[in-house]
């Protein structure tokens, strides 16, 4: 009798343990495919960025005939609106930043943060930022989305993308 | 070990096996809609840098959504916008896939991807 306690209770630990390892899966699964669209929602918002650029200060430099060296500047105030805007339409926010009920993402009680959105112009190229080295034109935004992980509660998860017209 | 021992430990790891591909199961469609989604976007690129997508690219995106397993692909896309104008790409598609039901059965189950991203266009040479 003693024994078939022990065997009993093994199988309830293995069985527990298999249970959460399978949550955990399913969790992952859901956070990384969320990540990836919000990443691609970003980076579509960040391209649309790019169409705000300075005509003003390209017309003032040398080269703009030619596609492989022609510098691209970009008027950061427009930029920076136009981005937001676009994160707004892609992630289907409300004016708050909350997450509408068109929305792809599910937690909808907290708003979307957006941590950063920066231009880096030639003029400042280059330069490393965190661990990345951008040499162009680049537009980089930073946001925290909000989420419920299973056994975990709310978290909100970071995303940051760098995006320049060689993306893909 | 006795025969009741023996019993227990069959039925745990009849249960525990089907758990783990049932979880497996469940876990597949989300990794073909990172596919989906990457796919889709690739397109957007498209469109963003030539002003929008020929009935060429529209097949070939239906084409590869069909290859990762995706079936009646809808595609709503401009042709040919011009620069700065805003440009939607809408992709709706279904993937069909097999799955357990209670832990006992498997039933076709279709999921509904829809990837739907806005841009501008921004058609200056690479």
């Amino acid at each position: 009798m003693g024994k078939s306690w022990v065997y009993i209770g093994f199988a309830t630990i293995m069985t527990l343990i298999i249970i959460i390892l399978s949550i955990f899966l399913m969790e992952i699964s859901t956070i990384i495919t969320l990540g990836n669209r919000v990443e691609n929602s970003l980076i579509g918002a960040g391209w649309a960025g790019f169409s705000t650029v300075d005509l003003d200060e390209i017309g003032e430099r040398k080269n703009i005939d030619n596609a492989e060296i022609r510098e691209i500047y970009l008027d950061k105030a427009k930029a920076n609106l136009l981005v937001k805007q676009y994160i707004r339409q892609n992630l289907k926010l409300d004016t708050s930043y909350r997450p509408t009920n068109d929305s792809y993402i599910v937690s909808r009680d907290k708003p979307v943060v957006i941590d950063e959105i920066r231009i880096f112009n030639p003029d400042e190229l280059p330069i490393i930022d965190g661990k990345t080295n951008i040499t162009r034109t680049t537009i980089k935004i930073a946001v925290e989305i909000p989420m419920d992980i299973k056994g975990l509660g709310f978290r909100y998860a970071k995303k940051t993308v760098y995006v320049d017209i060689d993306t893909f | 070990m006795s025969p009741g021992n023996l019993v227990i430990l069959a039925l745990v790891v009849v249960f525990l096996f089907m758990f783990v591909v049932g979880s497996t199961e469940y876990s597949l469609p989300f990794f073909q809609r990172l596919k989906f989604d990457n796919v889709c976007n690739k397109y957007l690129a498209i469109i963003q840098a030539n002003g929008g997508l020929s009935q060429e690219h529209k097949n070939e995106l239906t084409l590869e959504l069909e290859e990762i397993g995706f079936t009646d692909v809808s595609i709503s896309a401009p042709t040919k916008l011009e620069w700065n104008t805003e440009a939607i790409l809408r992709v709706e598609a279904s993937y069909k896939f097999k799955a357990m039901k209670a832990y006992l059965f498997r039933e076709e189950k279709t999921l509904q991807a829809v990837y739907e991203n806005k841009t501008r266009v921004m058609t200056l040479e690479r």
